[in-house]
């Protein structure tokens, strides 16, 4: 019968559970009667023991009300502890039967005994009785309340008996409980050993003989299998255990056979790698195959190229001879011929077995026997049969080998093909061996050049650090120059401020001797014109000869001056186009009249090859030329002095690094003189020296001309060189470069010519200029520049053709020359002002004396000094016969520097135009639409526009007549800003020293052409009249000068003229005589003056409007740059330079006192 | 100030603290005195009792009846004037350091609880005297008006 082992544990488990049922409802039936006999315990002594606290409280808090309705003195309060007391009691009553009836009573009574105590206590305290009595009455009342907890705590303590009595019982019915379940317990724990027991024991054989079983197979020996003797679960898993173990034991033979293979193919394998010949792998290869399959005889036949099976290897055959029944293996087949060629084209391996006897005989040294089987394997390498392996077995052929040799094949077919390539790579390999051979003994030769050309780079690097090493010496000389350079410019700096030292201090002293030589020349002019008749003609002659002696002092000195003007720096430069062939005509008209008297002759030669034009500064060159020529002239005593005009010589060489000789011209003045040594030749071009130590009166000079004239070549940019030879002659060249940059500080821009533009028509007349002139080339080059412009010109030779030409004819305009041969220009100019019908004919000089001040002062409109330039000569015509679009009556200063602004007005104020002042270039705009502008005196930088904008905006306004525009710039311009404004303003003058000059001069061309269209003034003719018709009568004039010489020289002319002169020797003295004297009319004032000087004196003078239009004449003998701006800033009317010429001081004073009155009427 | 330093200087030693005590007992002594003299009641025993002063923790042991009992064993018996009388507020202000109505509501409590009854109240310096002279173990206390001749006055330290 199958008991399975789910039966036997399903059995346990049932005996288990019945066991612990039986226990568990025994433990219930006692937990349940033990349960009543606690609850019994808890329902009766639990309730008493909680009585006793809560009966306390309760009469506690019955005190405490009574103590509160005492305490707050409120009898209602205490009748209201009634219903506390009642309560109480209620709780006593219902504490039954937790308290036995007679205890509750007793506490019943024992409350109501204490309340009415303390009821009548609490009364009377609330009464306020006090004293001994109720002292008495509360410790009774007291005594009460002992009685009342006293009783509470009896009636709620618990008898002993009833307590223990209660515990034994619940003690015993637990102690039966236990005794149930320990019988119960027991039973059920045997019967279930028991069946335990049985039950794991017959579970333990059977797993024993599974575990044994399953160890066994586990160590591979399948055979035995596991014994079944029970009929349950675990004889099923050994029945499956015993089939594994049957799976297992064939899995493991063919694994055998597997390994066995691998193994084989494996030694194969090795037997035949590495690089053998195929004649070794053959061997090789049935050497091994033999032994694996136990083959005793093998041959190896290989296919040739010739597609021949010939025999390579053998195993062993014996030896030829010893078995004649044997036939001797085939030495060599082809495919298909007999059994061994058909088996070597086909693909399989061919098995034959049991060979008909003596097919072979298997031989040794014991004996012979036939073999059992044949194995032919053909080697096929890519479908190609490459060789037949024969083998004779002795047993069967298992298919084990047949698989194996099946296997082998293809492995031993590669190795084989291999091998015989390997065979043609040898062959291969050892011809390229013998070539590299080859190249490296070309190598080696190579590398022997190779070597040769090291050595040669290292003699190379050897000079190479020569040359460094010079290199350095080279440098550090350098320093050493550098250095010698620096302390050369050093003192060249020193030198440099030494020698602007000296020119300063020659300056300060020319400017002191001029004072004294001021009042000199006045005097001796006053005593010459004699015009009291009291000196006799003797007299007369010495003061005509310290006069003319003051002149000569007066030129040396200014000599001195310019010397030191030029090296002090402050020389300006004025660059204009020179003509050269004027320049020729200039030098011999001023000194044919010389030469000729000395009985020289005078040779002046224009080279062909010059330029017709240079650009240079012509007043410098004039004035080089002239030293020269002045200087040769007087040290030839007899033959020729020259002047050569001509390229100069290619070779010849400049100390100045910027001359070229292509573009330079060289003006040689020659002369048949003394000459001069070599050793002096330096010397001569110092000042003060002169080649003749000892004095010599025929050679009487300052000294200074040669000085002069090199530091003037220099300063516009030439060179003056010296050869010579002592006793024959000298020739000083001046080379000047053709074109001259802009330099200097001072940049003139050519006026621009006014050729294109429509020429007004004459009304008037049809003569428009009179040329007043007698040199012929100069009329000439006029009337050229006069006639190519379409006017009609006049040329008169003399003073008195011109004037009655002038009368006759009225032109529009008059050219006058001051040297005429008859009378001199002065004279001509003032006729022509006396005369009414030529008064306001605009007179322009042109004259080769340098004093412009006497052509304004008598009224001319311009003055220019010869030598001019074509270029002047037009800007000449265009001044007198201007375009007629200019004319407006008013000149705009467009300037934002307000001091700047105010000087300018002041120097334009006696030009007797309109002014206007404005600041930027917006109100310019407004006030050019508003105002008739004919004239803007325009700074480029203004605050809220460029100048050249603001041009540009006017230009675009067409409704606008186009002023004449001076544009007036502190700013240095470039070519192109210059190019510009060109195209819109008449006139570019930079802000410097000569600035004035030119500005006053563009705005006089403007204002002449406004007089010419205004009603002659009454009193103009007077302004223009003469010195010598000069009248001061009634005037009084204020002289502050400290000088005593000058005042005197100055008053005497004055009286002389019929004024009243008041003296001030400082600027304070001044000031208190004007405030003094209200009848001054007009003021001359010396700028240097000890306590105020002249600077001072006349801003205070200007700051009181009482004098805002008094006439101020300064008197400077500062003839330096920018003294005239600085006069004018201060507030002065005019300016004059000391020595004053006579003349032109009158006619100042006299201008001005009629300009004030004009002014004051 | 000085309970301050009592307790701070609870862990020091016994030499220090008593350092510390001595300057400060001795200032409220003469700070007692001061209030002794100018004080309006006095402390009267009867004249056979030996004691011959009191301090007023003493006296307010005694008047709360915390302490019940002479040193000869006798009952203590105090008695306070009505509570009305200013000489009954000023020494229960500078002896008990409580106000009237404070020890009223400690008798009513007292009461209550069962502890005890507070001492009689008189009406007059005179029934305080009387009462005094009639018990041998009373103490009371009266303006300093009163005449003394039947009792003996305590100095108060």
């Amino acid at each position: 019968m199958r008991i399975t082992l789910r039966t036997k544990l399903l059995l346990i488990a049932g005996v288990t559970a019945a066991a612990l049922l039986l226990d568990l409802v025994s433990s219930g039936l006692i937990g349940m009667s033990q349960a009543r006999d606690l609850v019994d315990l808890e329902s009766r002594i639990v309730p008493r023991l909680a009585l006793a606290p809560r009966l306390q409280a309760d009469f506690g808090q019955l005190r405490q009300s009574m103590q509160n309705a005492v305490a707050a003195q409120d009898t209602g309060a205490l009748e209201a502890t009634f219903a506390r007391r009642d309560e109480l009691l209620k709780v006593i009553s219902n504490a039954e039967p937790a308290i036995s009836k007679p205890d509750a009573s007793n506490l019943r009574f024992a409350v109501e005994e204490y309340y009415s105590a303390a009821i009548d206590i609490s009364r009377r305290l609330i009464a306020g009785e006090t004293g001994e009595a109720i002292g008495q009455d509360i410790e009774a009342m007291q005594a009460k309340q002992t009685a009342v907890t006293d009783t509470i705590q009896r009636a709620t303590s618990l008898g002993h008996n009833e307590a223990a009595s209660a515990f034994a019982t619940v003690r015993r019915a637990n102690e039966r409980g236990n005794l149930y379940r320990v019988v119960f317990g027991a039973t059920g724990l045997a019967l279930l050993l028991f069946l335990s027991v049985r039950t794991s024991r017959g579970l333990l054989r059977a797993v024993t003989d599974i575990s044994s079983g399953f160890s066994r197979f586990g160590k591979g020996s399948f055979d035995k299998p596991i014994a079944l003797q029970t009929d349950d679960e675990l004889t099923d898993i050994a029945r499956a255990a015993n089939e594994m173990a049957r799976d297992l034991g064939e899995l493991n033979a063919e694994r055998d056979r597997i390994e066995w293979l691998q193994q084989s193919l494996v030694g194969l394998t090795d037997q035949i790698r590495g690089e053998f010949t195929p004649a070794e792998v053959t061997q090789r290869a049935l050497d091994y195959l033999a032994v694996r399959t136990g083959a005793l005889v093998g041959t190896f036949h290989m296919v040739n190229q010739q597609a021949v099976f010939s025999l390579t290897s053998q195993y062993g055959l014996a030896p030829a001879g010893q078995g004649e029944e044997m036939g001797e293996p085939w030495a060599s087949f082809s495919l298909n011929q007999g059994l061994a060629g058909r088996a070597a084209a086909s693909s399989d391996v061919i098995v034959v077995s049991d060979p008909p006897p003596n097919y072979l005989r298997v031989r040794s040294s014991l004996g012979a026997a036939d073999p059992q089987a044949l194995v032919l394997v053909p080697l096929k390498y890519l479908g190609k049969s490459i060789g037949l392996i024969e083998l004779a077995l002795l047993g069967p052929c298992s298919p084990q080998v047949t698989e194996f040799l099946t296997s082998m094949r293809e492995g031993l077919a590669i190795a084989l093909t291999k091998a015989k390539s390997r065979e043609v790579l040898k062959d291969l390999l050892t011809q390229a061996q013998q070539q590299s051979e080859r190249l490296a003994a070309q190598e080696e030769e190579l590398r022997s050049n190779n070597q040769e050309l090291e050595s040669q780079q290292e003699v190379l690097r050897d000079a190479n650090d020569e040359l460094e090493q010079q290199r350095k010496v080279l440098s550090e000389r350098n320093a050493e120059l550098e250095q010698t350079r620096q302390g050369l410019q050093e003192k060249a700096a020193e030198l440099s401020r030494m020698s602007s030292y000296k020119s300063q201090f020659l300056a300060n002293m020319s400017h002191e001797l001029r004072t004294p030589l001021n009042s000199m020349l006045i005097l001796s002019h006053l005593l010459a014109e004699n015009d009291g008749g009291r000196l006799s003609e003797k007299q007369v002659e010495h003061a005509r000869t310290v006069h003319s002696a003051g002149q000569d002092l007066l030129l040396l000195i200014n000599q001195v001056l310019d010397l030191a003007k030029i090296e002090a720096g402050r020389q300006e430069v004025h660059l204009e186009e020179v003509d050269l062939a004027s320049i020729a005509a200039n030098a011999r008209r001023v000194f044919q009249p010389l030469t000729n008297e000395k009985g020289l002759e005078l040779l002046v030669e224009l080279g062909a090859d010059a330029p017709a034009t240079i650009v240079t500064d012509r007043q410098r060159l004039e004035r080089i030329l002239t030293n020269l020529l002045g200087n040769a002239i007087k040290f030839t005593s007899s033959g020729q002095v020259g002047l050569r005009i001509r390229r100069p010589d290619a070779n010849v060489h400049f100390a100045r690094a910027d001359l070229d000789p292509k573009a330079c011209v060289a003006f040689s003045v020659s002369d048949t003189g003394i000459g001069i040594a070599q050793d002096a030749h330096e010397r001569v071009f110092a000042p003060f020296e002169q080649v003749d130590a000892e004095p010599d009166q025929r050679h009487a000079g300052t000294g200074l001309g040669l000085a002069i004239a090199r530091e003037s070549a220099n300063l516009i940019g030439g060179e003056l060189q010296l050869s010579s030879e002592p006793g024959v002659g000298s020739t000083f060249t001046c080379f000047l470069p053709e074109k001259r940059g802009p330099v200097s500080d001072f940049v003139r821009t050519p006026k621009k010519p006014n050729g294109q533009k429509p020429l007004p028509v004459a009304s008037a007349s049809d003569l428009h200029v009179l040329v007043i002139e007698d040199d012929p080339i100069l009329a000439e080059q006029l009337v050229d520049i006069i006639r190519a412009r379409s006017l009609n010109v006049r040329v008169a030779t003399s003073g008195q053709e011109g004037l009655v030409a002038a009368r006759e004819q009225q032109p529009r305009g008059i050219v006058l020359d001051v040297k005429l041969p008859d009378i001199d220009g002065w004279t001509v100019m003032e006729r022509l002002r006396r005369d009414p019908s030529t008064s306001s004919i605009p007179v322009h000089f042109i004259s080769a004396v340098d004093t412009p001040q006497r052509g304004y002062a008598l009224g001319a409109i311009g003055y220019l000094t010869k030598p001019v330039s074509r270029d002047e000569l037009v800007s000449v015509v265009r001044v007198l016969i201007p375009p007629s679009d200019t004319h407006r009556p008013c000149v705009l200063v467009v300037e934002d520097n307000t001091r700047e602004g105010l000087s300018l007005m002041a120097l334009l104020a006696k030009e007797g135009v309109d002014l206007l002042h404005v600041t930027n270039a917006t109100a310019a705009l407004a006030a050019l639409e508003k105002e008739r502008v004919g004239c803007m005196i325009l700074d480029l930088g203004l605050p809220d526009s460029d100048g050249l904008e603001l041009l540009q905006t006017l230009r675009k306004r067409t409704h606008l007549q186009w002023p004449r525009v001076v544009v007036h710039t502190g700013r240095a311009l470039t070519r192109r800003e210059t190019h510009e404004l060109e195209t819109y303003a008449e006139a570019v003058i930079l802000k410097d020293g000569g600035s004035a000059e030119r500005l006053l001069e563009e705005v006089r061309l403007f204002t002449r052409h406004v007089r010419e269209h205004l009603p002659p003034a009454p009193t103009q003719k007077a302004v223009l009249q003469a010195a010598s018709e000069v009248s001061l009568n009634g005037a009084t004039i204020l002289v502050a000068e400290d000088d005593m010489r000058t005042v005197y020289a100055v008053s005497a002319l004055l009286r002389g003229k019929g004024a009243e002169v008041l003296v001030a020797d400082t600027g304070v003295e001044a000031l208190n005589q004007l405030a003094k004297t209200p009848r001054i009319s007009a003021v001359l004032m010396d700028v240097m003056m000890p306590e105020m000087d002249g600077y001072e004196a006349m801003r205070q003078l200007r700051a009181n409007p009482k004098f805002s239009n008094l006439p101020v004449i300064a008197l400077t003998a500062k003839a330096m740059k920018g003294e005239r701006e600085r006069c004018i800033a201060a507030g002065a009317s005019d300016y004059l330079t000391k020595p004053v010429d006579n003349d032109l001081l009158l006619v100042t004073v006299a201008n001005w006192l009629k300009a004030d009155k004009r002014a004051a009427t | 100030m000085f309970l301050l330093n009592f307790s701070l200087t609870g862990k020091l030693s016994r030499r220090a603290l008593l350092a510390a005590a001595v300057p400060c007992i001795v200032a409220f002594g003469l700070a007692k005195v001061g209030t002794a003299a100018e004080s309006s009641f006095r402390v009267i025993v009867n004249h056979d009792n030996p004691i011959t002063s009191a301090n007023d923790q003493l006296l307010t042991n005694i008047f709360l009846k915390r302490r019940t009992d002479w040193p000869d064993g006798a009952a203590i018996r105090p008695v306070d004037l009505k509570a009305d009388s200013p000489t009954r507020q000023e020494f229960s202000g500078t002896i008990l350091r409580r106000s009237v109505a404070a020890v009223k509501s400690y008798w009513q409590q007292v009461i209550f609880s069962g502890r005890g009854s507070p001492p009689p109240e008189l009406e007059s310096d005179e029934a305080v005297i009387e009462y005094v002279a009639g018990h041998p173990g009373a103490i009371g206390y009266v303006s300093s008006a009163a005449s003394l001749t039947q009792v003996k006055a305590i100095t108060v330290r």
